[in-house]
């Protein structure tokens, strides 16, 4: 009985460390695919110029899934964006403040303006973003491995303890 | 036709009316709004107002709005139209914009802050151009025409008209039609949404210089259909289409002959006559009223009574 008891707090240990360390991948896979999309936009502006309807019927393909549900939901709300965004971000558990900051902000104007302003806005946003990408990177590698070693090494001493 | 661009109440309003005889929604921030539906009228929250007070009223934000939307969510990807004061919709709808011009030295770089709107949807009217069409061509075909009309006459939809009946009546005619605004034909990825005849060639959202040159140089048009020659860039290239021996079809803004000629870019080509027929139009009875068809001496061939 004890042995069984052990087992489950060491695999609930185990699922809390990579709880944590998921959360910490998927902050920077979101800022990654967000700055793909930068990037993508900043192409097809300066050529192209597809209708923002089009650029996001085309994503499908390319972005992981937190990114990608944003923008399907992005897609059905572009006509009425703010109070979207502004669900968005109350709701969102994967990035901190400061980072939901520059996200909304660029959401919001995008559409609304010129393409030499609109460039220069997806300019601004990409060299304020790269920072936290690096950062998100960072720490998804650290903490998301000490997090899942964490939760391994209080797994095994709860099972210890109980044993 | 205009429920995806307009505020839920403008578009239920236009539910209650006949929109085959709706031409023109002015819309100005803060101020009535005014509809040209056989006339000039209120548009009230359920169709016509009789009362100024009923008339709907448009703020900011619905305005900008309504241009966010014409332009499918991507102003960046209309900014060449914006910047010459409009945007047209797939179905050929034109939506005319006023607001804040940003300048960059003499450059238009956008409009910002829109005030008005004017809203100008196309109507195809069929045949109204036949009872005139015999003193515009001859046995070789279409003559060099200048359709005269103040704005909201109908020439547009008289020159659209005029280029369905030569298209199918004289099939071996090749028609090129140079729609720098997109009104003429309403092009939707690449393929017009009005009808405008079987045997027609479309350059749309170019220059009328760009159109005729390369129009002249691959499609060998016969007849070259052109709206709104305003300037003297306009005349000039009018004046390449003839040199080319190529006949045209224009539209200019104007109230009729005299006002013509006191147009300064008209004085020149007036003189030397390369305008075989002048087409005058007006609202007298409605859009569309023919006052008249003149030759290049100015004589009057036909009368509208």
């Amino acid at each position: 009985m004890n042995i069984l008891l052990g087992a489950i707090l060491l695999v609930a240990g185990i699922l809390v460390g990579m709880g944590f360390s998921r959360g910490y991948k998927r902050r920077y896979l979101f800022l990654a695919d967000f700055h793909m999309f930068l990037e993508y936009l900043e192409t097809n502006f300066n050529f192209v110029q597809d209708s923002l309807k089009q650029v996001l019927l085309n994503r499908q393909t390319v972005y992981n899934k937190d990114f990608n549900q944003f923008l399907a939901s992005l897609s059905e709300n572009i006509e009425n964006i703010q109070p979207f965004l502004q669900k968005w971000s109350k709701e969102q558990k994967i990035l901190n403040d400061e980072e939901v900051v520059i996200f909304v902000k660029f959401f919001e104007q995008l559409g609304r303006l010129d393409c030499e302003t609109q460039l220069e806005s997806i300019k601004q946003t990409k060299a304020s973003l790269i920072n936290f990408v690096n950062k998100a990177n960072e720490t998804h590698t650290k903490k998301g491995k000490l997090s899942t070693q964490l939760g391994l090494m209080a797994g095994l001493a709860l099972f210890i303890i109980v044993i | 036709m205009l429920s995806n661009i307009l505020p839920n109440r403008f578009s239920h309003s236009l539910d209650f009316l006949n929109v085959d005889k709706l031409s023109e929604i002015r819309l100005r921030v803060n101020s009535h709004t005014v509809i040209n539906y056989g006339g000039r009228f209120y548009l009230g929250e359920n169709g016509l107002a009789n009362d100024k007070n009923d008339a709907l009223i448009i703020n900011e934000k619905e305005l900008s709005d309504i241009i966010f939307k014409a332009c499918e969510c991507s102003i960046y990807a209309h900014n060449e139209e914006l910047k010459q004061g409009y945007i047209t919709l797939n179905n050929g709808v034109r939506i005319g914009i006023c607001g804040e011009v940003v300048l960059d030295k003499d450059t238009v770089k956008t409009i910002k802050n829109f005030s008005s709107v004017n809203i100008r949807i196309p109507h195809l009217v069929k045949n109204c151009s036949l009872n005139v069409l015999p003193y515009l061509h001859n046995e070789f075909g279409a003559m060099n025409t200048l359709i005269i009309a103040p704005p909201g006459a109908g020439k547009t939809t008289f020159l659209r008209d005029f280029a369905t009946l030569l298209s199918d009546k004289f099939i071996a005619k090749n028609i090129l039609i140079v729609d720098e605004r997109n009104e003429i034909c309403a092009n939707s990825n690449g393929k017009p949404t009005l009808y405008v005849g079987e045997f027609v060639d479309v350059y749309s959202g170019c220059s009328k210089h760009f159109g005729i040159t390369n129009g002249i140089r691959t499609m060998s048009p016969d007849v070259i259909f052109l709206d709104e020659i305003v300037n003297e860039r306009d005349v000039l290239a009018l004046k390449s289409v003839v040199g080319a021996g190529v006949k045209f079809v224009a539209t200019t803004h104007s109230k009729d002959l005299e006002d013509l000629h006191s147009k300064f870019a008209f004085r020149e080509v007036l003189k030397e006559k390369i305008f075989d027929r002048f087409v005058v139009l007006s609202e007298r009875k409605g859009a569309g009223t023919i006052e008249g068809v003149w030759d290049s001496h100015e004589n009057c061939l036909y009368c509208g009574s």
